[in-house]
């Protein structure tokens, strides 16, 4: 067993895999070369266009790993059409490399069941992470953030077989965007890295328009081949977490707590840039800092998301500069991409940790959820207390470990349990790159971080140590009851350099 | 003591009163009267209890009971050492608030209590709008209130600026004769934070120093008005030290900014700056 810088105890080998411990957050440099795909050619003459039917039946096979995107999110057909083409065609044993499933693709627990999934690499939302809790899943998961599954995919950690790419607009010869056609929506980013360095790259659209797409959010020189069917997904459902500001009046408290305390950091500024995501908190801290800023005639910087309706109003009235676009969570995103030239696209790479300059690098603050958070700072964001894997981490890691501030935001306790506990039932993302815990009750500073206990100190918000938050939660709860789990590994969780971080264990079903 | 504003949560409602414990209110309003049905009140005495003694709300704790023979009930319940006033509905008469004082009294006294609870009693008929100044004057009261829908009810009117313009004035009097707090009723439209904002200030010009919120988005409104603000504390700040001066002077009154200022202006600047010493 091995004792990783988190703390967590891990076995040697995981899914027969050596296991490289997480040893701290920048503390594993990058220790492979770029991943080299074989060059192809395309002759003048040849055409790209195919069925999704035929691409299926060509370039799949047993024990391949698949890949698509989720900007569709809650609104995504294509996973479920062709891992039921896979099924229909015997072929077993599929290593799913989804960037994220949502609670629409909870068909695949059945092709888990059936053999015809045989992993999944990948986030998992609702079913499917639940079927993986209770082992319904023939080999171990792996997690990893967005930019870490960026990383694992150039590094080879990752290799992709066949990528399928969910296209709301595609041309001929494989040019495709996400901000035309009935499907709209947003960037195509997350499918990037796939399309960079899979054996095979199928376009998949709704919307096939003549050559050339613009804008390229894909490039031809990268696309194999272009699959038209009927639909794609429905862009309507990518509104699939909390995309308004949040009426409860003990969240609005703790939006106001984050608030007060950028502000006496000094960080609702001129240049100030932001990762703002969706949940009732973040966005009604994304709400009041564009109010303040455009109270105090003050420009910031950019605005990095997760986009919704709020970050483009900021954009609107002036207050930041640019939008840098990974996702767009509402369709006002979707639209302001499409026309505003200080909306801008931009793909997983630049999320990854091993490039030359995360955009996480130059984020001044981030505001980010939990599930859970402990006594060192450590946070959950893929288990509840009961064990289930139910979220993926997203894009918790990256803007956690880089930004200039880091902030939880989360309520005390939840359904009379406590969210701030003494250790997390998983580490998503590791107590030392977390700098403010922000709860309806207070908020409470990560130790290491002296320079902004100092500039609290004045502020008129109360500064509590996270033991004392956590005695608050367990008086008002009683102490947490750990999840009945057995030893039997079902999911690894990585940190964006591709060690481990924690395990998730299987949960006992009552 | 600040009361700029005391939330309303009901006494039936477990989920509201641990919120409320995050939550920034100057008092905690635990109402066993109108926002419990009658079926729920036995239940909602033993629940305020419990959240009384359980959730140490470190702020002060205001039960509203019911009128009495009901509220006599209510207090059999409630008294303990964390609660620190009880609001009394519908008083009419300085014998109204004897009785609730003279049961306090017994049951304090029965369980060895350290304090003295305070009475806060409402005005919500023509009767105790016409008898104010002797409800104020009353023992143990700490300051006076007004229910507005009651007292409209009661006289036949509808909620207008000019129907609650009597009933304010008269309280706000009474309790600037008495030396205790005025508090305003609550202003019932939680969206409405202009309106909210509006009617807090009229009712701070005529002397209340509080008001009630029905809902926490209310808080803040209510606060940044019956908060002294950054000019009225450097105000009072030039006041007390001019006068000073004038009394090493020999002199009674000076002249601030062009203007006379004596002891009543003095009285104030004490006030605002008693209020926000109690803030900071």
């Amino acid at each position: 067993m091995i004792v990783n810088a988190a703390g967590r105890t891990l076995p040697e080998q995981i899914g027969g895999q050596k296991v490289e411990p997480f040893r701290g957050a920048f503390a594993t440099p990058p220790r492979k070369k770029r991943l080299s795909p074989k060059l192809s050619y395309v002759k003048p003459s040849e055409d790209k266009l195919i069925s999704l039917e035929d691409a299926v039946k060509n370039y799949v096979k047993d024990g391949m790993t698949i890949s698509f995107h989720h900007h569709l999110r809650d609104g995504d057909y294509l996973v479920n059409q062709v891992l039921e083409m896979v099924s229909d065609l015997g072929i077993k044993d599929i290593v799913l490399a989804s960037t994220a499933l949502f609670p629409v693709h909870e068909p695949v627990v059945q092709h888990l069941m059936e053999g015809t999934v045989r992993r999944i690499e990948g986030s998992m939302n609702g079913p499917v992470g639940r079927a993986c809790s209770f082992g319904r899943m023939k080999e171990i998961a792996t997690l990893r953030d967005h930019g870490g599954r960026a990383a694992a995919v150039e590094m080879g950690d990752l290799p992709i077989d066949v990528a399928f790419i969910a296209a709301p607009t595609a041309d001929t010869y494989g040019n495709c965007n996400g901000v035309h056609g009935k499907s709209a929506c947003g960037p195509l980013g997350y499918s990037y890295p796939d399309s960079l360095y899979a054996k095979k790259v199928i376009a998949v659209t709704d919307n096939l328009v003549e050559y050339p797409a613009t804008p390229m959010s894909i490039h031809q020189t990268h696309v194999d081949h272009v699959a038209e069917i009927e639909t794609i997904g429905n862009p309507e459902r990518i509104v699939s977490g909390t995309t308004q500001v949040t009426r409860s009046p003990t969240n609005l408290q703790i939006a106001d707590f984050v608030i007060e305390t950028m502000d006496a950091l000094g960080i609702i500024s001129k240049g100030a840039s932001i990762q703002a995501g969706a949940g009732g908190i973040s966005l009604s801290v994304t709400s009041q800092m564009g109010d303040l800023m455009e109270d105090r005639h003050v420009v910031g910087g950019f605005g990095l998301g997760g986009v919704t309706q709020y970050l483009v109003d900021m954009l609107h009235r002036g207050v930041i500069r640019k939008i840098l676009d990974a996702q767009c969570f509402d369709l006002t995103a979707v639209q302001s991409l499409r026309e505003d030239p200080d909306h801008v696209e931009i793909n997983m790479i630049y999320s990854s940790p091993y490039n030359k300059g995360s955009v996480y690098n130059q984020l001044d603050a981030a505001f980010l959820g939990a599930t859970e958070v402990d006594v060192d700072f450590n946070v959950n964001v893929n288990t509840h207390s009961d064990g289930l894997l139910l979220h993926g981490i997203g894009g918790h890691q990256g803007p956690a470990a880089c930004a200039k501030v880091t902030f939880i935001t989360v309520p005390l306790y939840r359904k009379r349990i406590p969210v701030v506990r003494d250790r997390v039932t998983t580490i998503t993302t590791p107590g030392e790159v977390i700098d403010v815990i922000a709860t309806e009750y207070g908020i409470a500073v990560n130790p290491r971080r002296k320079d902004i206990l100092k500039q609290v100190e004045k502020a008129k918000i109360p500064v509590l140590t996270i033991e004392e938050l956590k005695k608050e939660a367990y008086d008002l709860c009683g102490e947490p009851e750990l999840p009945e789990t057995t030893d039997d590994i079902v999911a690894a969780i990585q940190w964006r350099d591709g060690t481990v971080l924690d395990t998730v264990k299987r949960v006992v079903e009552t | 003591m600040i009361r700029r504003s005391r939330l309303y949560i009901p006494g039936n409602n477990p989920k509201m009163m641990q919120s409320g414990k995050a939550l920034n209110p100057d008092v905690i309003l635990l109402d066993l009267e109108d926002s419990v049905p009658l079926h729920d009140k036995l239940a909602a005495r033993l629940l305020v209890r419990e959240a009384i003694t359980f959730l140490q709300f470190r702020k002060e704790v205001m039960v509203r009971i019911n009128h009495f023979p009901m509220g006599k009930e209510d207090l059999k319940e409630v008294v303990c050492e964390q609660v620190d006033s009880v609001l009394y509905p519908k008083s009419e008469s300085s014998q109204d608030i004897e009785e609730v004082a003279e049961l306090l009294d017994e049951l304090e006294s029965a369980r060895s209590l350290s304090k003295r609870i305070d009475i806060v009693p409402v005005i919500e008929t023509a009767r105790g709008c016409l008898r104010c100044e002797e409800i104020a004057l009353s023992p143990r009261v700490s300051a006076i209130t007004f229910g507005a829908e009651d007292f409209v009810a009661d006289i036949g009117g509808t909620r207008t600026r000019e129907s609650l313009f009597h009933v304010k004035s008269t309280l706000a009097v009474a309790a600037a004769a008495a030396g205790i707090q005025a508090l305003d009723t609550v202003y019932p439209f939680i969206d409405d934070e202009k309106g909210l904002k509006k009617e807090a200030e009229e009712s701070k010009a005529m002397g209340f120093c509080g008001k009630g919120a029905i809902h926490p988005l209310q808080l803040a409104v209510i606060h940044e008005v019956f908060s002294p603000s950054a000019e009225e504390i450097a105000w009072a700040q030039k006041v007390i030290e001019a006068l000073k001066d004038a009394e090493e002077k020999g002199r009674a009154a000076a002249q601030l900014e062009g203007r006379m200022i004596d002891t009543p202006t003095l009285k104030k600047a004490h006030r605002i700056m008693e209020t926000y010493k109690v803030m900071t």
